[in-house]
């Protein structure tokens, strides 16, 4: 375990010193590897699991399902979107704020990435609440917040790794997030009405509602049965969660097209796009495979496993500690590479907690649970002082906000998101249920 | 994309405006291809699978194949954008003369873990060759794949250190 603990402070020193965090990862696992077994065995480790990396099927989900993000984003749905909900959610006091909430939500549902949503629904909310004297502070956090949304809104690419790293069945993880993806969002619209109680000089009291053209109704209608071929099409059996990724990246290609307005040049460029992400993920996946190969060698997962179950702790208590480091590592790390490092170290801790509650006693449930308060707190790690990305997104796309103000109008999202924790981690059943009644 | 402190986006140029060059045009025409034909026998073999009852043979390993010439095909093209995460919490606050010997020292890092991956996917590639490796269904040779991924990690090695002149760390 000594060495594993090592092995992290050296990580964490390289990665603050500005490597690239795929290469310190392959480049501590390597080393490491190679001091405890040999450097022969290492080498032929490194070129094994990048060939193999490479040639996993189940990863192919990542370029298309990134490709169908881009394919949306260009092709203009995300307005449609925000005019349906600001049709829904117009009348009420920071209507505008939570339209964007619940517009985030659908578009990073289907998107799939944090990041994207908070880019492409800044360009289109932030005018709109600005002419209608949103606070800027509010008008940014609810979009920085709602874009954080989709990862736990199927398809989820994170849902999908964590599903490979703990051998949990995708499908299962995907209807496990649905009922707390949606509590997101309720707890995020209950932000809104309460900060603007408390502070009513954040929005207006009420503002018109936007135009709805009829490309706004394609946009939403479009984004609407995408996410049920999706759904339907994995749980009834027509194509496998894998192959969800392919037959999406396709109908975006045909909603792009039907939306009018996007070129051929528009298309390569989403694709360039994609193929570069999805290098930067790959380099990612490959680091921290090569890092946990090392890990697992040292022993860290086991003898963490049975140090704390020799404790005899509350599992409660466990979850809480667990949570607490996600917290802390989410202020500096990357939410991927923070997932690929912890989960494997983590995972096998839940076959040796007993919660005395009767649906966490089968441990492929307990590791769907998990799965879902791990996701919750990437989620918060998003946009959590100092580096939470999604901020960080919005700074650059809106010059003229200052990182403080959005970090302040994240706040009310911020403890949303941390009762809504506390709540999933106090009722399994929220998680589960779905997952049962299939 | 990726962790950003004071010096935020400094990297992260909306590349819609970015103008395209031969390596865009070369790889990434690439890319686009294998994006297009990964979900192209996505669909087919979906659709050919339920509705006509004949699934597509061997998808799913010329999936894995494109999969793999994808990653490592874009693999220099992330690198020479330095798109690659990196955090950059504490090095903003760093003096400016640890901050450029630091820059340095993680360049010559990453080029050396690009160069040893390239080096030990070579090695793999002939191993596969000398036996002659072949997928299960359509006995296609792995030892291509291979070479073609040690080529472009090799690429990317070399672009990553090209970095060193272009002034990467305003």
């Amino acid at each position: 375990m000594t060495e594993s603990l090592i092995a992290f402070a050296i990580l964490l020193g390289l990665i603050f010193a500005k490597v690239p965090i795929a290469f310190a990862m392959a480049l501590v696992g390597a080393v490491g590897f190679a001091l405890l077994r040999g450097w022969g065995a290492s080498w032929s480790m490194i070129g094994s699991v990048a060939f193999e990396t490479g040639l996993s099927y189940s990863l192919s989900v990542v370029p298309l399902f990134i490709l169908m993000g881009n394919l949306l984003t260009i092709s203009g749905v995300s307005h449609g979107l925000y005019a349906a909900a600001n049709r829904l959610l117009g009348g009420s006091r920071g209507g505008l704020a939570m339209a964007s909430v619940l517009a985030c939500g659908g578009f990073s549902a289907v998107c799939g990435s944090s990041l994207a949503t908070a880019a492409t629904m800044s360009k289109v909310a932030m005018p709109s609440m600005r002419r209608y004297g949103y606070a800027d502070s509010l008008a940014t956090g609810s979009i920085a917040a709602g874009g954080t949304l989709g990862i736990l809104i199927p398809p989820s690419v994170v849902l999908i790794i964590y599903g490979l790293i703990t051998e949990s069945d995708i499908g299962k993880l995907f209807i496990a997030g649905i009922i707390p993806g949606v509590l997101g969002l309720l707890f995020y619209i209950g932000a809104i009405a309460v900060a603007t109680r408390i502070k009513p000089e954040l929005a207006p009291k009420s503002e018109g509602t936007e135009p709805f053209s009829r490309r706004d109704r394609l946009g939403v209608l479009a984004v609407l049965a995408l996410f049920l071929l999706i759904m339907v099409g994995i749980y009834g059996g027509f194509f496998t969660p894998t192959e969800a990724a392919g037959i999406g990246a396709a109908a975006a290609f045909v909603i792009a097209l039907a939306m009018g307005g996007v070129s051929a040049g528009q298309i390569f460029r989403a694709c360039l796009e994609s193929a570069r992400t999805t290098a930067m993920i790959f380099a990612i996946i490959i680091g921290a495979e090569i890092f946990s190969n090392f890990i697992n060698f040292a022993g860290l997962p086991d003898g963490l496993a049975y140090w704390i179950s020799g404790l005899e702790l509350n599992p409660y208590l466990v979850i809480l500690g667990i949570v607490l480091i996600y917290i802390v590592l989410g202020c500096v790390l990357e939410s991927l590479s923070m997932i690929l490092l912890t989960v494997p170290v983590f995972y096998p801790l839940l076959y040796e907690l007993d919660f005395g509650v009767e649906i966490l006693a089968d441990p492929e449930y307990a590791l769907i649970w998990f799965a879902v308060i791990v996701v919750v707190v990437t989620e918060i790690s998003l946009i959590s002082p100092p580096v939470g990305l999604n901020v960080f997104v919005l700074r650059s796309v809106l010059h003229d906000v200052s990182l403080g103000t959005i970090f302040k109008g994240v706040t009310p999202f911020w403890i949303a998101d941390i009762l809504r924790l506390a709540l999933l981690i106090a009722v399994p059943w929220l998680s589960l249920w779905l997952v049962e009644a299939m | 994309m990726q962790t950003t402190g004071e010096e935020g986006g400094a990297n992260s140029t909306p590349q819609s405006s970015a103008r395209l060059d031969v390596l865009d045009w070369g790889l990434g025409g690439c890319c686009a291809l294998l994006l297009l034909g990964l979900t192209g026998v996505t669909v087919v073999d979906v659709v050919g699978r339920y509705w006509f009852d004949t699934p597509l043979s061997g998808a799913f390993e010329i999936t894995q194949m494109m999969l793999c010439a994808l990653i490592f095909a874009a693999l220099p093209l992330t690198t020479r954008a330095g798109e690659h995460i990196e955090v950059d919490l504490l090095h903003g606050h760093l003096p400016r003369p640890i901050r450029a010997v630091t820059a340095v020292l993680a360049t010559l890092l990453s080029a050396t873990v690009l160069g040893v991956v390239a080096w030990r996917l070579l090695a793999q590639a002939l191993r596969l060759g000398e036996d002659g490796a072949v997928t299960n269904a359509l006995s296609l040779p792995l030892a291509p794949v291979a070479w073609f991924a040690a080529l472009l990690a090799a690429v990317s090695a070399a672009l990553a250190l090209l970095r060193l002149t272009g002034g990467q760390d305003r």
